[in-house]
């Protein structure tokens, strides 16, 4: 019985964004900020979201709400989280996602920038050493006993995370 | 066009079929075509999609990167837009409840210069709510014991967000609500 951990790793898309699907969640999650914030800036008088929540902390949704207007490109990602690979190069996949907003300017595109966090199901951590994480995919082994496991190696590196730590093993 | 939100069954619960309808206060409240109709509501248990860190009946749960119960279209030609979705739990402090924003210069069609959202909620006629919450997949939680006096959102009145429910609590109800709006 190893324990598990869940791997988060957190993507930041700006105007420098390049591939089809950055620009397109750029493009849609300000839109949808544009549309959402209204909510919370009748008066118009503010031009952030970090100035909106100092004024109502409701607007904080504005956080995951502007993810909703992205599923569709998410779901093209075919639940690989983007930009990091394992040590052979192969795709991690991510369970769910999650979204915040890093700076907004409601009267300005070009400062947009937001963040998305692919978060992993659990994952058995069969080892690790210097920054090398050594793991098995549940959902990969859950036939025979746990002495042979398939497993893969991955570096922890800027922006991947472990966010959760359990000793017994959850399989979602 | 996102019609389904319970993501094909994935919510389970008493089937509810929402038509909402919304008209212009500022045009002899004719029915307002091409405006964005946001909805959300919590499921069976009393939970919402899109955040963690929810108290209730089931301990604290996490619906971090869920999107069920939750729709958006924009309104046709009659003004309407129609969700499938099942009728809304309870959490403590709350009477049962949909929220809806409208955006009424969501779309150029709607080109009057106004620029405005609308926030409010549905409400529903509680004794429907009681007879739904005794059926099977609701009775694990319990009865509600609020009223919409204590609400803290209907206290101060609800007669304009009570809406219109036929049906039953074998197959479930179609739910129908007008929203006006300075469109």
């Amino acid at each position: 019985m190893y324990p598990t951990i869940k791997l988060a790793y957190r993507q930041i898309i700006d105007a420098s964004a390049q591939s089809d699907f950055e620009k397109n969640v750029f493009n849609d999650t300000y839109s949808e900020l544009l549309l959402q914030a209204k909510v919370y800036n009748r008066d118009g008088k503010f031009k952030t979201v970090a100035e909106m929540i100092s004024v109502n902390p409701k607007a904080n949704s504005l956080h995951y709400k502007v993810g909703f207007a992205i599923g569709l490109y998410v779901d093209e990602l075919n639940k690989k989280i983007p930009e990091i690979k394992d040590s052979l190069g192969n795709a991690v996949s991510f369970d769910i996602f999650k979204t915040d907003i890093v700076h907004s300017d409601i009267t300005n595109k070009t400062n947009h920038k937001i963040a998305i966090t692919y978060i992993t199901k659990p994952q058995m951590l069969v080892t690790s050493f210097g920054a090398y994480l050594v793991l098995a995919d549940p959902d990969a082994n859950n036939q025979g006993p746990q002495d042979k496991m398939e497993t893969y190696t991955i570096a922890l590196q800027a922006k991947l995370s472990i966010v959760n730590y359990s000793l017994k093993e959850e399989l979602s | 066009m996102r019609t389904d939100i319970t993501e094909n069954g994935s919510k389970t619960g008493l089937p509810l079929n929402l038509t909402i309808t919304i008209k212009n206060t500022n045009n002899n409240c004719a029915v307002l075509a091409g405006v964005v109709v946001d909805i959300w509501h919590c499921d069976k248990d009393g939970y919402y999609s899109g955040y963690p860190n929810q108290s209730g009946y089931l301990g604290t749960k996490d619906y971090t990167g869920h999107t069920w119960l939750r729709g958006r279209q924009t309104t046709d030609a009659n003004g309407q837009v129609k969700f499938t979705s099942i009728y809304p739990g309870w959490y403590v402090g709350r009477m049962t409840h949909i929220h809806v924003q409208v955006y009424t210069a969501a779309n150029s069609a709607n080109s009057n210069g106004n620029d405005s959202v609308i926030t409010t909620q549905i409400a529903f006629p509680d004794a429907i709510t009681q007879a739904v919450y005794k059926t099977s997949l609701y009775s694990s939680h319990g009865e509600n014991t609020l009223t919409f006096s204590t609400d803290n959102v209907f206290s101060d009145g609800y007669t304009n967000e009570l809406c219109t429910l036929t049906g039953d609590t074998t197959n479930g109800y179609a739910l129908e609500h007008t929203i006006y709006v300075a469109g």
